[in-house]
């Protein structure tokens, strides 16, 4: 009888989480729990933040089933398998891995996003390109460190993008076993635009081109807002038809904006739908970086890099932004305050905050908010399309 | 080498498609404001309501002078006359907004900044 008694209690603590747990896993909750903390406490883009990093936590206890790995490793995928045999979290990975978030997310982007100071001024568009820079530059940085592929080094460009939702899309195209940390470094940089920007920006101008005040821009009419998403998809898609699910979705939330005839859809898309999707995205998202992971040689020095990288890549894209400006404004003879173009990095509306910020502090009767969301929604067209070249560059 | 490549290519693409879109909204732009002044002109629907708008206004509060209304629309004569019977109190129909000129900025600086510190945290 109590020999029975013991070898049940001992079973069951063999087959406990704790006696399965290894060093690695201890390693995993431990960053999961920074994560939360940076998140909860210091506010850290808390609403992917805290998904992202609960989704860590909870993947990485052993035999909790949540996520099984091996089964996304497996070449090629056999989705019958995962439907069977897959944990919840594998079920909702679905919906990252077959790129039907991000765009859902983009989707609930287009409502929200005020496309008027772009169309007053469409030579922002400019800025929003020359931010791009960023990527590119991390790519060329990443091909040189010599230990990532071709498609390894591209997902980690775009992360200067400043776009979780295109970050991540194009990460599970290109390379998935990277989808964790690529996704963190994406979402804590942009949580950390305010800190990153002002230097570069202060240390490229001077405080006489950070005063400049800007011409008011003109009112734009509702016709111009209407046709701007139906040209944007047109145009875009038909020179770049690897861009078509991030731009037609964001493109037809803007139409469910402007039209104003289908309140119920808008409401929906930038409310209910985004929200739903964020909690699955950034739990799943969250869920593949797993202890198994960071076992595999190299793994965590690549994790490094891509933090390394992603810095890299963000102050490029700020300065190429800015110097981009400076030109803009030399050649319009002073009318253009080089601060908005640091806002062509997306991370929207951050970015164009920091812009109306730092441009305040030299001038308080200076307000650049409006004129910075030209380039900042000009930048997230930018960073779309730059992954749409990306993918059919490398993919 | 091929490194190169796809830096050079992605970003001309970039730019090139962002440039591209920046001449169509110029274009459609230029084509819908056209189309709606021709409408107007035509129609000569928002003229009168101008005039109207801009004969009775006034600011009434301040010592204002009068001047002739450029560029100023109805709609903000409307939220300046709003704006200034919220302050007033009362029902505002006593109001008569006569004229509107902008004047420099008289505001001590400090509650300019009061101001601003107040705008930033709100956005």
């Amino acid at each position: 009888m109590w020999q029975d008694f013991v070898k049940a209690i001992s079973g069951i603590i063999q087959e406990s989480g704790f006696a399965n747990m290894t060093p690695l896993h201890f390693v995993m909750i431990l960053i999961a729990c920074v994560f939360l903390y940076l998140a909860i406490v210091k506010k850290y883009e808390p609403l992917l933040l805290v998904p992202i990093s609960f989704g860590m936590l909870a993947a990485n206890l052993p035999l909790g089933g949540l996520m099984n790995p091996h089964l996304w490793d497996a070449n090629p995928i056999d989705y019958m398998a995962i439907l069977r045999e897959g944990g919840l979290f594998d079920l909702l990975y679905l919906g990252v891995k077959l790129g039907i978030y991000p765009p859902v997310i983009f989707l609930g982007i287009g409502v929200m996003t005020d496309f008027g100071p772009l169309i007053s001024n469409p030579k922002s568009l400019l800025l929003g390109a020359a931010a791009q820079f960023g990527i590119f530059g991390t790519y060329l940085g990443a091909m040189a460190l010599g230990n990532f592929t071709e498609k390894q080094a591209a997902s980690i460009a775009i992360i200067g993008g400043a776009d979780g939702p295109t970050a991540i899309w194009l990460t599970t195209q290109l390379a998935p076993e990277l989808l964790g940390p690529i996704a963190l470094a994406a979402y804590s940089y942009m949580a950390l635009v305010p800190v990153i920007q002002p230097p570069i920006m202060k240390a490229l101008t001077t405080k006489k081109e950070r005063a400049i005040v800007m011409e008011q821009l003109r009112p734009v009419s509702k016709a111009e807002k209407i046709l701007f998403p139906i040209i944007v998809t047109i145009l875009t898609i038909l020179i770049i038809p690897s861009a078509a699910p991030l731009i037609s979705m964001l493109m037809l939330g803007n139409l469910f904006r402007e039209s104003g005839v289908v309140g119920r859809l808008s409401e929906t898309a930038e409310n209910a739908l985004i929200n739903i999707v964020t909690i699955f995205l950034g739990l799943t998202v969250g869920a593949t970086a797993s202890a198994d992971k960071l076992s595999q040689p190299g793994f965590g020095l690549k994790a490094l890099a891509i933090i390394g990288l992603g810095l890299i890549a963000f102050s490029v894209g700020t300065a190429t932004g800015v110097l981009f400006g400076k030109l803009m404004n030399w050649i319009s003879g002073g009318k253009i305050n080089p601060l908005i173009g640091s806002a062509g990095v997306s991370a929207v509306p951050m970015a164009a905050r920091v812009s109306q910020k730092v441009g305040q502090e030299s001038n308080p009767q200076n307000f650049l908010l409006m004129h910075a969301m030209g380039p900042n929604v000009a930048g997230v067209i930018g960073s779309a399309i730059a992954a749409g070249v990306l993918l059919y560059m490398v993919g | 080498m091929r490194t190169f490549e796809v830096v050079l290519v992605g970003m001309v693409v970039v730019f090139a498609v962002l440039i591209l879109l920046s001449v169509c909204i110029k274009i459609y732009s230029a084509i819908v404001s056209r189309i709606s002044s021709r409408k107007n002109g035509s129609g000569n629907n928002d003229n009168p309501v101008k005039k109207n708008v801009s004969e009775t206004t006034v600011v009434n509060p301040s010592p204002v002078l009068s001047q002739p209304q450029q560029g100023l629309n109805p709609e903000v004569i409307a939220v300046i006359a709003a704006a200034i019977a919220a302050s007033m109190g009362g029902s505002g129909s006593d109001i008569k907004v006569r004229s509107i000129r902008r004047i420099g900025h008289t505001t001590p600086i400090w509650n300019v900044a009061g101001r601003n510190e107040y705008i930033l945290t709100r956005l």
